[in-house]
């Protein structure tokens, strides 16, 4: 990203100043404010990675260490052999393997969903004449005020009872299938797309499902992308949702295993940290990979506004 | 047919004809539902949801019969009504058929998969009659028989994209919100018949002990966390808004917390929040201990369960015995105070971000300006950017309002609400009520307590809002 940075100080800041000594112990105080703080954000995760491969006597033990005596590998084996044997399928019968695979493919069909939909009803914002139009789109944005606490018991009495849905994925899925701020952050993109390109293909007699498939899906990949891993963090990092809905242990997400994983081994952190790792990692790579489509989100929702 | 004569009755297109009286049959067919529901004859559906049912099925009826001679008039807005009442009706019998072929348990009963489907396959007659309906008013005859004109094909195409939206926001936002008030002025268990109390709910909640509690402990929360949170996020946003070598490795690593799940951090520090935790080891090695111990607290406490009051360390020169406090004089709990820490450090970053996109928008010519006139940094920062950034800060602390408001995973996961009841939210008290044991679940109840929650939220962020556009508006 590149800055608006003032150009014009450093012209009127003299060539001797930036050379002076106070500038360059300016700049040394400003990295090592900037590492202090740095190493504070990272110290955490740095320090589980650690408690991950050690043995849990050790992990217990006081003063603590931060590199493990003896590095056990072992423990990332041993966590999909570990705790409840409530399961059983072709995973195995111990339940870890099918948590990590409930939330894989809970998130790919969650991002699908939601992508996808808001794709569609974000170009019928941006793009298109229909009746009601401001209407919808103002209380659209309206409902993003209600908050979660107010429907957390009526939706999951309602979803329970008369949609049937205890226990089950779809309590998950169907609910969250569209989601507002992605409507609204598609619209807001294609608004600022020029027009052109669709025109000129219109003119060529391109249907509008054409033109939408092989035109603007291409000229709004970033937002798409930026939609998409926001959908897949959303739904990999979940706690309330999966906790309330899903009741029997092979059909809990990774969050939701990873409580019941405490509440069944109280003291054996390192495999606990390792169940964390499993579910930090994914994201993390991938942050590191998109780090500007997450960044171009938040900043999206700074536009509400 | 051509199309030069004018249209009379005896060469009206035999689509207009099957439309017009599909319409009038299914009308007919929603009145006959809405009294058969209105008047309680289906068991399975009662409260709110019967009168629910019955009103959208009369509304429903009563639309398409009003616009029935427009329809037959081949006029543009009988046929936009009856396309509308089409895809309504296809996407209720979709969610239907869906709900029957996938329903695990209701009203206490467990399905098999055999009565699954024939509970599904009973819906099928009445998709694939709506499904006909809406490709006939699609295609291209039906739309000439019907005079449609672009902007007409325009309006539908869009209704058609949006309508997955809609259709849902219509099943899972309106109805829940509407089921949410009725649900608060019932006395009900999940799977019972619900009974009506009035507002005796609402009441009970006013006076409850543990709601109580659970608002003066998340008050704590919102006061200290938004306020910390959003100085620490204007804090870094300004570090990190300048031109410098590794400028991205550094936003990369203040982001990296914000990313991770809630449960992933809790549990993290969990563990080093422990008695033997690192978090002890750092504080005894730079002699914070002995501060501790000053405090009232021990050397090395385990953080998480210490329910020694932020007030009460204060007040311990001035008052004999701390313990006699009443609680809520005592102020938050350390074991609060440290999910507070932990939620800060999460959160701070995220809305870093969003100060950091509004600071690339000031004007660099106004710091010039000032700095011509010889305004120290302090200054600029004071008079140019804390003003400019208003707007965001408004937002960032009406989100943060409303985000630490419904605290939950975090109090949940690390305290379940102890130690004595110093880090209960109002949100898992909701939780708890429904879920804590099926037998006292009480879900009216919950459902008026967070009604209440979202009426403090929402005077709050409104008083947030007045209070800070007022200075925005000199700018």
């Amino acid at each position: 990203m590149a800055t608006r940075e003032t150009t014009a100080t450093t012209l009127v800041r003299s060539r001797a100043e930036r050379q002076s000594i106070g500038h360059y112990a300016g700049l040394i105080l400003r990295y090592l404010v900037l590492m202090a703080i740095a190493l504070a954000f990272v110290t955490p995760f740095i320090l589980a990675l650690f408690g991950s491969f050690k043995t849990n006597r050790e992990i217990l033990s006081y003063p603590p260490k931060l590199i493990p005596a003896v590095w056990q590998f072992d423990n990332w084996l041993r966590v999909f052999r570990s705790g409840s044997t409530a399961c059983e399928g072709y995973l195995g019968d111990y339940c870890f393997p099918y948590w990590l695979w409930n939330s894989v493919w809970l998130a790919v069909v969650r991002v699908l969903l939601r992508t996808t939909l808001a794709m569609f009803a974000g170009y019928a914002f941006a793009r298109m004449r229909f009746r009601g139009k401001e209407i919808i789109f103002a209380l659209m944005l309206g409902t993003m005020m209600i908050p979660g606490a107010v429907t957390l018991i009526p939706g999951y009495v309602l979803i329970v009872k008369y949609l049937g849905w205890g226990n089950s994925y779809w309590a998950l899925i169907v609910p969250g299938a569209v989601e507002v701020f992605g409507i609204f952050l598609m619209t807001q993109f294609l608004k600022a797309v020029p027009v052109e390109l669709e025109e000129a293909a219109f003119i060529d007699g391109a249907s509008r499902f054409t033109i939408i498939k092989d035109v603007v899906v291409p000229l709004a990949r970033p937002a798409i992308l930026t939609l998409a891993i926001l959908a897949f963090q959303a739904s990999w990092n979940e706690f309330l949702g999966p906790l309330l809905y899903l009741n029997t242990q092979p059909k809990f997400t990774l969050p939701v295993g990873l409580m019941f994983f405490r509440q069944q081994f109280r003291e054996d952190w390192n495999l606990i940290l390792v169940g964390s790792m499993f579910n930090a990692i994914p994201v993390l790579i991938i942050f590191f990979f998109f780090q500007g489509y997450f960044i171009e989100g938040v900043s999206y929702a700074g536009l509400k506004g | 047919m051509s199309t030069s004569e004018p249209v009379t009755k005896r060469d009206q297109p035999l689509l207009v004809t099957l439309t017009a009286g599909w319409h009038l049959a299914l009308s007919l067919a929603l009145l006959g539902g809405a009294a058969w529901t209105a008047l309680g004859r289906i068991e399975t559906v009662h409260g709110a949801v019967r009168w629910l049912v019955a009103l959208v099925a009369g509304a429903l009826a009563a639309v398409q019969l009003y616009f029935l001679p427009a329809l037959w008039r081949r006029h543009g807005s009988g046929r936009m009504m009856s396309l509308a009442v089409n895809y309504i009706g296809l996407g209720y019998s979709a969610l239907f058929m869906f709900r029957n072929a996938t329903m695990t348990a209701a009203l206490g009963q467990t399905y098999t998969a055999a009565e699954r489907q024939a509970a599904a396959a009973a819906v099928l007659p009445a998709v694939v009659l709506f499904g006909f309906f809406v490709w006939a008013m699609w295609n291209r005859r039906t739309a000439k028989a019907f005079n449609e004109t672009i902007a007409e094909r325009e309006s539908l195409t869009a209704y058609l994209y949006i309508s997955p939206y809609l259709f849902l926001a219509s099943v899972f936002t309106v109805t829940i919100v509407t089921y949410a008030v009725w649900l608060s002025l019932h006395q009900s268990a999940i799977f019972d018949v619900p009974t009506f109390v009035g507002m005796s709910n609402y009441v009970e909640a006013l006076t409850d002990k543990d709601f109580h509690r659970a608002l003066y402990n998340v008050s704590w929360y919102v006061v200290f966390v938004v306020t910390l949170q959003t100085s620490f996020a204007i804090l870094l946003a300004v570090i990190l808004n300048a031109r410098f070598r590794g400028r991205q490795f550094f936003r990369t690593m203040f982001y990296a917390p914000s990313v991770t799940s809630s449960i992933v951090i809790s549990l993290i520090f969990l563990w080093l929040y422990q008695k033997t935790g690192f978090l002890n080891y750092f504080f005894t090695k730079i002699g914070l201990d002995r501060l501790f111990l000053a405090a009232g607290i021990k050397a090395r406490p385990n953080w998480l369960n210490t329910a020694t009051g932020f007030l009460e360390i204060f007040l311990k020169p001035f008052v004999a015995n701390t313990k006699a406090l009443p609680w809520w004089q005592r102020g938050p709990s350390i074991a609060w105070l440290a999910i507070m820490a932990m939620n800060i450090f999460t959160t701070a970053p995220t809305f870093m971000i969003m100060f950091l996109a509004a600071l690339q928008d000031i004007p660099p010519q106004l710091y010039e300006a000032a700095a011509i006139d010889g305004a120290s940094k302090l200054r600029q920062f004071w008079s140019i950017t804390l003003p400019l950034l208003r707007p965001v800060i408004l937002l960032v602390v009406v989100l943060g309002t409303i985000g630490t408001f419904q605290v939950f995973d975090q109090a949940f996961i690390m305290t379940a609400g102890g130690p004595l009841d110093t880090t209960l939210t109002p949100v898992l008290l909701i939780y708890q009520k429904v879920l804590g044991s099926q037998r006292t679940a009480r879900a009216g109840y919950a459902s008026a307590m967070a009604f209440l929650l979202g009426a403090i939220i929402f005077i709050f962020t409104f008083i947030q809002r007045r209070y800070i556009e007022r200075g925005t508006e000199q700018y």
